[in-house]
């Protein structure tokens, strides 16, 4: 668990950071969201002491990330940056072995972990020999979550990891993440600007405007802070309708599939058809109807979850 | 198989050709010399005492002596002041080894006599003072200029700043630092021949000689050397 009270920070006259209290449950993957300068880089880059707090503490596994030495408690958390910051003169593999060398990991034991990291997040064994300026923007960031999840850390950090691809790569990338989230449970702390992105991996959402928290909860329950003018400006209107992409077919008929068809997907159809209602087929080949009227039950019946 | 090997030499071929040259010039001299008095009248018998191939070596040992003293010191300078983190220090250093630098090589020479007699070690001691500004900027600009990302990187990971230098900023910023210390190397063998005018050897010998004496072949036989020099070292550096 990550607890943080109390936290502010100044940067000259500008406050970065204004008392923010915030707990994080292990597991979880935590997406700060907010505009640019609202504090939520600052907030990330404080949990692994990148930059200074003036006050207030961060309590990272059970200590005050204070009493840790700077580079000891960095090696324990990954640590994922927006240009992903790959070291040019290493290799991929060099670049991935980082952490695990400086921690003195015996050799045979980091080219295993190295092996398994390529698969978990589907990049060829073959590109362990290159150098990153070979690599597409999307490999390298791939090469870049690798690196942070070395050394098995805890927690990871990540700030706007996914910011500098192709929209199409960007997609790949964030849905093999959240493959990956779910298999190994990290607790993440994810910084974005990205508002689809933040809803489409969050366990729990972060709102932040002006160094302040304005909303915290899960996706489907922000419902409550929607009156707060900043959160509904920021989230949009169409709130509704985005969180509908988080949420497959396979959810909505409560089975075990691997349909990529999403309620946002199914709404399209919807809005396309003329008598009003969606035909699916679940595993059992039943057929369901699907109306309007039943993604708004759905929608509220998640809320309440 | 033939063709890789032909790929391969192809960016060494002027370093080869400066090369073959500079060996013809030192070593053949003396065989062509009377062909070359021809067209440059000189008095044939008075071309140098020492040989050229001597005089090439008290030139190669100062210039060498010399600036791998200022490698050293612009290494150990540039790594320090990085790693103090400070830009007021880096200003400084580098404001004192541009004033430095605005004093001519000729005026550090003439000024360290009184204090260590004529000989190398004026020399020595000027082309060492000379070096230490384009190396030691270089060294210094080249670890600055780390892209940002791999140095949050670095540090992300947890790089101790001593680790940061030498295993990322270090590595990273070699172009720059060899580009800083092939300039200073060229301007060390240029600036080496002065060096004659205080009784340091060197290929200046002649061409001072030549200057004093009126003789276009002696000023020519050491100031081709020292072109082809230093546009060999300027080549083989990369």
């Amino acid at each position: 668990m990550i607890k943080i009270s109390g936290l502010s920070k100044h940067y000259g006259e500008t406050l970065a950071l204004d008392k923010v209290d915030l707990k994080i449950m292990d597991g979880e993957c935590v997406v700060l969201i907010g505009p640019s300068g609202c504090g939520k880089s600052s907030l990330l880059r404080s949990i692994n002491r990148m930059i200074d707090i003036d006050e207030g503490e961060i309590i990272v596994a059970g200590k005050d990330n204070k009493t840790y030495p700077p580079q000891e408690l960095r090696r324990k958390i990954g640590y994922c940056i927006q240009n992903v910051g790959l070291f040019p003169h290493y290799t991929v593999y060099e670049n991935i072995a980082v952490v695990p060398r400086m921690e003195k990991w015996d050799e045979t034991r980091i080219k295993e972990r190295v092996e398994f990291l390529m698969n978990l997040t589907g990049l060829p064994l073959s590109y362990l020999t290159k150098k990153p300026h070979e690599l597409s923007g999307g490999e390298a960031q791939r090469v870049g979550v690798c690196r942070a999840l070395a050394a098995d850390p805890d927690i990871l950090l990540m700030d706007e990891p996914f910011g500098a691809v192709d929209p199409m790569t960007r997609i790949k990338i964030q849905l093999a993440f959240k493959n990956i989230q779910k298999e190994l449970k990290k607790t993440v702390v994810f910084v974005t600007h990205d508002v689809e992105e933040a809803i489409l991996l969050a366990d729990k959402l972060v709102v932040m405007q002006e160094g302040k928290i304005l909303g915290y909860d899960a996706p489907e329950a922000f419902a409550k802070h929607m009156e707060e003018d900043f959160v509904r400006l920021f989230l949009g209107e169409d709130y509704p309708v985005k969180l509908l992409k988080r949420h497959g077919i396979d959810d909505y008929l409560k089975q075990d599939g691997d349909s990529s068809v999403t309620l946002h997907e199914i709404l399209g159809r919807l809005l396309k058809s003329e008598t009003g209602v969606v035909e699916v087929t679940d595993t059992q080949n039943k057929i369901h109807e699907i109306r309007f009227e039943d993604l708004t039950r759905y929608l509220r019946e998640e809320e309440r979850r | 198989m033939k063709t890789r090997i032909v790929n391969d030499l192809k960016p060494h071929i002027m370093t080869l050709i400066y090369l073959v040259l500079f060996l013809v010039w030192v070593f053949g001299f003396d065989s062509f010399k009377e062909t070359l008095a021809i067209w440059f009248p000189g008095r044939i018998d008075l071309v140098s005492r020492t040989t050229l191939p001597v005089l090439t070596l008290q030139h190669l040992q100062i210039v060498l002596i010399s600036t791998s003293a200022a490698i050293l010191v612009s290494l150990i300078l540039g790594m320090l002041v990085h790693l103090t983190q400070s830009d007021e220090l880096e200003s400084l250093v580098l404001g004192l080894a541009n004033i430095l630098e605005t004093i001519p090589s000729a005026a550090i020479i003439a000024l360290s006599v009184p204090l260590l007699g004529y000989g190398n070690a004026p020399v020595l001691l000027a082309l060492w003072l000379y070096a230490i500004l384009p190396i030691s900027r270089n060294v210094m600009v080249g670890l600055r200029g780390v892209i940002p990302a791999v140095q949050d990187a670095a540090k992300g990971v947890g790089m101790t700043p001593l680790q940061r230098l030498l295993k990322v900023e270090m590595p990273l910023s070699r172009p720059m630092i060899l580009a800083g210390i092939k300039t200073a190397l060229v301007i060390n063998i240029s600036a080496a021949t002065i060096g004659a005018t205080v009784g340091a050897g060197g290929l200046g010998v002649p061409i001072i000689a030549g200057i004093r004496t009126y003789d276009p072949l002696l000023v020519l036989q050491g100031s081709i050397a020292v072109i082809l020099l230093a546009l060999l070292s300027e080549r083989a550096i990369r």
